[in-house]
């Protein structure tokens, strides 16, 4: 299996509902918890995810 | 030649408190013991102190009833110039600081002495 | 553990002679150089069952004995280009004399990366970053412990296939999703507080905003209570298992006791024992004199015999001579021979009156001679009776045994203050109040699970409630505009997106991990009308025969190609590789499928290290089947009983 595999799910699922942040948010936010896999602090990968979501809201373009 | 035999043996001053030592120090039941086996270790060794100057410690009757050091000496030592008694306190003198030196450096190996 | 001094084995360095080989026979030291590694890397050495091994147990026996307890294991290794140097070492605590039990020793570990010293409070992250201990039995593959591999073949699921299951979920990366779901769950939930916040002079949804504002601090509350619970429960968890330390540490303090007792009995033993040998020694000292001077005593008397018996010789002519002048005389006093009785005259009688003055004279020189002989005779009784007594023999003996005691006598002193030390530290009263202590926990423990189990559901009711509020903000279009909900609704999407992956991702993997474990089977199974294997959801995988059938019955060699197929079918699928480190994989396979596996295993992992015995696989052939494949061929080799050495072959 390509290391890809996971991400491909997560695309596949993320074209099937409509989601109102880019693609990329998610395959950073998998990137993000597979490298703190085997650790117990779970305040860093919260911060990050919030950057990240955060970040990619403030980016849409405001509706009237 | 014949000599006036003395009726007690000892030694002198200051080698009297090692060989007390060496009863206190566990080597020895009694002090005659140890007296009896320095006057040996001078023999096999062929070394006697210098005459003069012995202290009483014993009477010949209670060190030597049976004359068995008298005759050993007597026929063992080389020479007859003196009294054998007299002999084997030169040969106790030197004996007792011998194994009370010995004693003072650790234990004493008796089993060499024996072979 | 069998290894004493010093031990060296390089690993192959090449990436197409990747196979290491290590021989030995079987209890040679095998499976201690896979718990050596697994105990630099992560502290453990394990036996059967999965027990974890003590750190007394660890150590050489022999070595023990000559109370050496220096245990150290260095790996040295790259990974992406960095170079890493891990040491762990076990030695006895500073005081203690003779270690007993593992708490006299202690452990320390250094990790270098490329020279850099480690700090030693992030040495585990930096090794959970290389391969984390979780899945580390996935690459140090003990082939005693495939067994475990047997229980994932069942369906029903039991609390150790869950464990299995967890452990190579762990390895495929499932719990990102799992985490990434709670994670953005967390945060979902503080982006509708916000929402909630900025929503609150919105008229059409006040009242859904101020129900979401009362049920969020329901919740918050809800959740503080079962932090605190849960808090509790660890601190409870925490404090039992201390106690428990504290009274599993009473019974080696018994034990200190029961030993301390035994040293001041066997400590008195030997001073009697020295005390009768001394005054047996002291006894034979009296007349030890004449074992003294015997060797002078016995020089002497044989030279005085030597003088007596040139004296004897003489003794006898005086016998014969007195005879002579017994018959001379009685012939001058009678006038007579007294052998023919005539008359002796004048010239006669002159004549043996001349031969008597020299017998006379003669007679006179034996008696002289006599005397010395008499004294010669004295002396040599005297020196007789000058016996040697049994000193000589019984001394020697006796001063050994005492220099021997005295040495035993030396070490117990030592052990017994060491013990009286160690026993003046425990209060035996507080271990009682311990005991009881840990008990009452215990029911406590009971209690707090299940308020905590009451709490989760009380959440979980007021959550509920809280959606159908929370959807009713959402709905609105006012509420919409605002950078708060824009938050609140890609959370939403995000946490949903994670949420449906899983099933999808296990299924996929277990796919996957079937697929890799089919071809790595059929490369090892000489069946060849064998389809394949089929996974369950607890990634037990079973062979399918050419007829779409389960084969149910499989011996236990089977089970080993079975397991090890899963093993690389893992390894294929999983995010992290390693090097492969195998004990005695190949104990229960027959010829073809050892040679089939030999020839596989250099492909599927970057470095491969087999442990194994010459009735698995002779060197020659070995040669034969992985040629140049082979970086390099190690020897265990028997030193004693309980000690092997590693040797290059």
């Amino acid at each position: 299996m390509s290391k890809h595999a996971p991400l491909e799910i997560l695309e596949s699922t993320f074209n099937e509902h409509d989601i109102s942040v880019p693609k990329s948010v998610v395959y950073n936010i998998h990137d993000i918890e597979m490298d703190y896999l085997f650790e117990s602090n779970e305040d860093i990968p919260i911060k990050q995810i919030k950057k990240i979501v955060e970040t990619a809201v403030d980016q849409q373009p405001k509706e009237n | 030649m014949k000599h006036k035999e003395p009726k007690t043996i000892g030694l002198t001053l200051a080698t009297k408190p090692n060989l007390a030592r060496l009863v206190e120090d566990g080597y020895f039941n009694e002090q005659l013991d140890a007296y009896k086996f320095a006057v040996a270790l001078a023999l096999k060794t062929g070394r006697l102190a210098d005459p003069g100057g012995f202290t009483t410690i014993f009477n010949i009757g209670t060190i030597d009833l049976d004359r068995e050091i008298y005759e050993s000496v007597k026929i063992l030592r080389e020479y007859d110039e003196e009294p054998v008694y007299k002999t084997v306190e030169r040969l106790a003198e030197w004996g007792v600081n011998e194994l009370f030196q010995v004693s003072e450096s650790g234990d004493i190996d008796f089993s060499k002495w024996l072979k | 553990m069998p290894f004493k001094g010093e031990q060296e084995v390089v690993f192959p360095q090449d990436s197409y002679s990747n196979v290491l080989l290590i021989y030995a026979d079987n209890m040679r030291g095998k499976t201690s150089f896979l718990n050596a590694l697994r105990w630099c890397f992560y502290g453990e050495a394990i036996e059967r069952n999965r027990r974890v091994i003590e750190p007394f147990n660890i150590v050489n026996w022999d070595a023990a004995d000559e109370n050496e307890w220096e245990v150290s294991v260095d790996v040295k290794f790259e990974l992406e280009e960095i170079e890493y140097e891990l040491v762990r070492e076990l030695q006895r605590k500073p005081m203690i004399h003779i270690p007993k039990r593992s708490s006299d020793l202690e452990i320390k570990v250094a990790l270098r990366k490329d020279g850099k010293v480690i700090k030693p409070n992030e040495i585990t992250h930096e090794i959970n970053q290389i391969i984390p201990k979780d899945i580390a039995r996935f690459f140090l593959f003990d082939g005693e412990l495939l067994e475990e591999y047997e229980e994932l073949v069942k369906e029903e699921a039991s609390e150790k296939s869950e464990r299995i299951k967890e452990e190579i979920e762990k390895v495929l990366g499932v719990p990102a999703f799992l985490n990434a779901r709670d994670h953005l769950g967390v945060l979902l939930s503080k982006a509708r507080t916000q929402q909630g916040k900025d929503a609150k002079d919105i008229k059409s949804i006040k009242s859904a905003v101020t129900q979401c504002e009362l049920l969020e601090k329901q919740i918050k509350d809800l959740k503080r209570d079962l932090k605190l619970l849960e808090g509790n429960k660890n601190s409870n968890r925490k404090r039992i298992t201390k106690l428990k330390e504290i009274i599993e540490e009473f019974r080696s303090v018994h034990e200190d006791q029961k030993d301390y007792e035994e040293c001041k009995s066997d400590l008195s033993k030997l001073e009697k024992k020295q005390d009768i040998l001394s005054a047996k020694k002291r006894d034979l000292l009296k007349e030890a004199w004449k074992d003294v001077i015997s060797p002078l005593v016995e020089v002497k008397k044989t030279d005085l015999e030597k003088s007596r018996d040139k004296l004897i010789k003489p003794s006898k002519e005086e016998y014969k001579l007195e005879g002579k002048i017994e018959a001379l005389e009685s012939v001058l006093e009678n006038h007579k021979c007294p052998t023919c009785t005539q008359d002796a005259g004048e010239e006669i009688r002159i004549e043996i009156k001349n031969n008597l003055e020299k017998l006379q004279a003669g007679a006179q020189n034996i008696t002289s001679n006599n005397e010395t002989l008499n004294g010669l005779q004295e002396k040599i009784r005297n020196l007789s009776a000058i016996k040697k007594t049994s000193a000589s023999t019984e001394i020697p003996g006796i001063e050994k045994d005492l220099r021997s005691n005295s040495l035993d006598i030396n070490k117990l002193d030592t052990e017994r203050e060491r013990l009286k030390k160690e026993l003046s530290k425990h209060d035996t009263v507080q271990i009682k109040k311990d005991a009881k202590e840990r008990d009452g926990l215990l029911i406590l423990e009971g209690e707090i699970k299940t308020n905590i189990e009451d709490c989760r559901r009380n959440i979980s009711v007021k959550r509920e409630r809280y959606n159908v509020y929370a959807a009713k903000i959402d709905k609105d279009n006012t509420a919409k505009k605002m950078r708060s909900s824009r938050l609140v609704e890609a959370y939403k999407g995000l946490k949903l997106v994670f949420e449906d992956s899983i099933s999808t991702l296990r299924d996929s993997l277990r796919f996957q991990v079937q697929k890799h474990a089919t071809e790595t089977f059929k490369e090892l199974t000489t069946e060849q009308t064998y389809k394949g294997l089929k996974i369950n959801k607890n990634y037990g995988l079973s062979i399918i025969d050419e007829k779409d059938r389960e084969v149910t019955l499989r011996s236990s060699g089977a089970e080993e190609i079975v397991a090890l197929s899963l093993v690389s079918g893992l390894n294929l699928t999983a995010r992290k590789s390693a090097p492969i480190i195998m004990d005695t994989a190949m104990g229960r396979l027959d010829n073809k499928h050892r040679e089939n596996l030999l020839r596989f295993i250099p492909d599927v992992v970057d470095q491969a290290i087999l442990l194994v015995h010459e009735g698995e696989i002779r060197k020659e052939d070995a040669y034969k089947i992985l040629e140049s494949r082979i970086g390099g061929i190690y020897n265990i080799e028997r030193v004693s009983s309980s000690q092997s050495k590693i040797s290059k072959d």
